[in-house]
């Protein structure tokens, strides 16, 4: 089965030099966890997944330790700031570059199996490497209920 | 010189090139290196296997078997914040205590796992304090090479030397284990006057911070915790007696290892995944590499080729002793050692013939006797040299790793500055000891 049909036409993207502000207010308004990044050609450049864009908040060292259970307050670091207008940090510098990406005409469990191996929920459809729409599990969820066998 | 001892010595050096220059990793070029010489007729295959020194090999994987079972209880990060609460934030106690904490570690495990596991806890705790990580890091390092170095299970080089003298885990922890105090005191010191800006505690909320640390949930399972504490309690009992026990370290070791497998439960393709394959393949590789240099009579001719410039042992000892520590501090120890210990053992039969008819185990125990302060003198180099610089040791590598995710990541040039000096310290330090202990006393 294609999943040409469930592709969503109608998604947010940012340019390379999107700030940091607009990205924090499209993924909150939105709902959505990955931005697509492209030029005014409708090229993709990259995406922005909700995850890569949290870790500007956490110190590097976390993926030291294996786990955080033990720790009830981060001590110093609690004072961590989260002002975003002081953040300079554009699009370009945050979008994971070369992303997975899937064709309308790939099939359901291409879908699947590409945004399990990336730990990724919604991922961009392309023609050649114009952006054409995005793809998530919601949407593969609906295209499985629909689905008459 | 025939052209087996050229072809010998020409792949002995190129391997010994292409390891030192990290280009390649040094387990491919020692495996290749090996095979050559078998293509070469240097050796043949059969030659080859008996070269490798299967007690080095199996007390390797003994502990690496152990380890990894160790490693999964949490305990390393238990103990790191149990040492920050009872310190209540005080910067200097807690950098002493983490540094104790890491030389016994180290003298008992091996120094990379025990830097594996308390190096991003003190980065946690450091940076939970807004403190810089730095002076505990250094010390960190430090303190593993110096606690490694008491013993023979402490650290690759003395593991080397112990499994070709015959030298027991008493043995090392008599005649090593005292300057090994009196390093880490000095060392300790030194650190603490060095950095005393940056450990000074003033007015702050430390214990109210650490105190958001819940060391109990660190351990996932408990009854695995025991299990382990009492195998690796009697792996080192087993230790402190396998000569009389008329057993190898390795035996010891791999029944440690085999006990802790099966009394866990835990899965053998997991834990057999974790051991450190290459750095095995390394030592079998190299093992065979410097067995060519031995067969074709290339260590031979060297020895003598030493002993005609001295065959005084005060003298022999202190250069070695200072080579030692220079080649440490910027190659790797391993390879190094694996190539002086022949080398040691013929100069050392040269220096103290069998005059007395006595069989090849006699006499082996007796030109090792003999020849004690050599030996001494290789395990001190090579373990203290490997602080001079961060790429000394693989101990210093790991962290220099884990630092690049703090503020003050460390270098060559930053971490040269205090470790050179502190390890040249370390080597006058040895240097008198080897001096009084076996030569004026």
């Amino acid at each position: 089965m294609e999943i040409s049909k469930y592709v969503t036409k109608n998604f947010h993207s940012v340019q390379p030099e999107t700030p940091f502000k607009d990205i924090t207010r499209i993924f909150f308004e939105t709902g959505e966890s990955v931005i697509p990044v492209t030029d005014e050609t409708g090229t993709l450049h990259g995406i922005i997944s909700i995850d890569d864009f949290m870790l500007i908040f956490l110190p590097d060292y976390i993926d030291l330790i294996k786990t955080v259970d033990f720790i009830h307050s981060f001590g110093a670091l609690e004072k961590t700031s989260f002002a975003i207008e002081e953040l300079l940090f554009v699009a370009e510098d945050l979008m994971r570059e070369n992303p997975p990406v899937l064709e309308e005409k790939d099939s359901f469990l291409k879908a699947i199996a590409t945004l399990h191996k990336h730990n990724l929920s919604q991922i961009p459809v392309v023609r050649g490497d114009k952006l054409t729409g995005m793809i998530s599990l919601n949407d593969i969820c609906r295209g499985i209920y629909e689905s008459k066998g | 010189m025939t052209t087996q001892i050229i072809a010998a010595l020409a792949v002995f050096l190129a391997s010994y090139v292409l390891i030192v220059s990290e280009r390649i990793h040094r387990t491919k070029v020692a495996i290749l290196g090996a095979v050559l010489l078998i293509c070469f007729h240097i050796i043949t295959q059969n030659e080859a296997f008996e070269y490798i020194d299967f007690n080095t090999i199996g007390l390797l994987l003994g502990m690496m078997l152990l380890i990894s079972i160790i490693k999964e209880t949490g305990v390393f990060t238990y103990i790191a914040i149990w040492i920050t609460k009872k310190t209540g934030g005080n910067k200097w106690k807690i950098l002493l205590w983490f540094s104790l904490f890491t030389a016994l570690a180290s003298a008992l495990l091996d120094n990379v796992t025990t830097v594996l596991l308390i190096a991003p806890i003190t980065i946690l705790i450091a940076e939970m304090l807004d403190i810089s990580p730095f002076p505990f890091l250094i010390a960190e390092i430090l303190s593993a090479n110096i606690g490694g170095m008491a013993t023979l299970i402490g650290d690759p080089p003395n593991i080397l030397i112990g499994s070709a003298t015959g030298l027991s885990f008493i043995d090392f922890l008599v005649h090593l284990g005292p300057i090994s105090i009196i390093i880490f005191a000095v060392t300790i010191v030194s650190i603490k006057i060095i950095f005393r800006k940056d450990l000074k505690t003033g007015k702050n909320d430390n214990e109210k911070i650490i105190s958001g640390i819940d060391e109990t949930k660190v351990i996932k399972d408990s009854k695995l915790l025991r299990r382990s504490i009492i195998v690796l309690g009697v792996t080192i009992a087993g230790f402190l007696i396998h000569n009389f026990l008329h057993l190898k370290p390795a035996t010891i070791a791999l029944a440690g290892g085999g006990t802790l497998l099966i009394w866990s439960g835990a899965d053998i393709e997991k834990h057999l995944k974790e051991i450190e394959w290459p750095t095995l393949f390394f030592f079998m590789g190299l093992f065979i590499l410097v067995g060519g240099l031995e067969k074709t009579g290339v260590l031979k001719w060297l020895a003598e080729l030493i002993l005609n410039i001295s065959d005084s042992m005060v003298v022999l000892c202190i250069s070695l002793l200072w080579i030692s520590a220079l080649a440490s501090s910027f190659l790797d120890n391993i390879p190094f050692v694996a190539a002086m210990i022949p080398l040691l053992a013929r100069i050392t039969t040269t220096l103290f013939p069998n005059t007395q008819g006595l069989d090849d185990a006699a006499y082996h125990a007796y030109y090792i006797q003999h020849s004690l302060p050599l030996w001494w003198s290789l395990a001190l180099g090579a373990c203290l040299g490997g602080n001079g610089t961060i790429i000394g040791a693989s101990a210093n590598v790991v962290i220099a790793g884990f630092s690049e995710k703090t503020k003050t990541p460390l270098n060559f040039k930053n971490y040269f500055r205090y470790g050179f000096p502190l390890m040249l310290v370390s080597i006058i330090l040895a240097t008198a000891y080897i001096l009084i202990r076996y030569f004026l006393i």
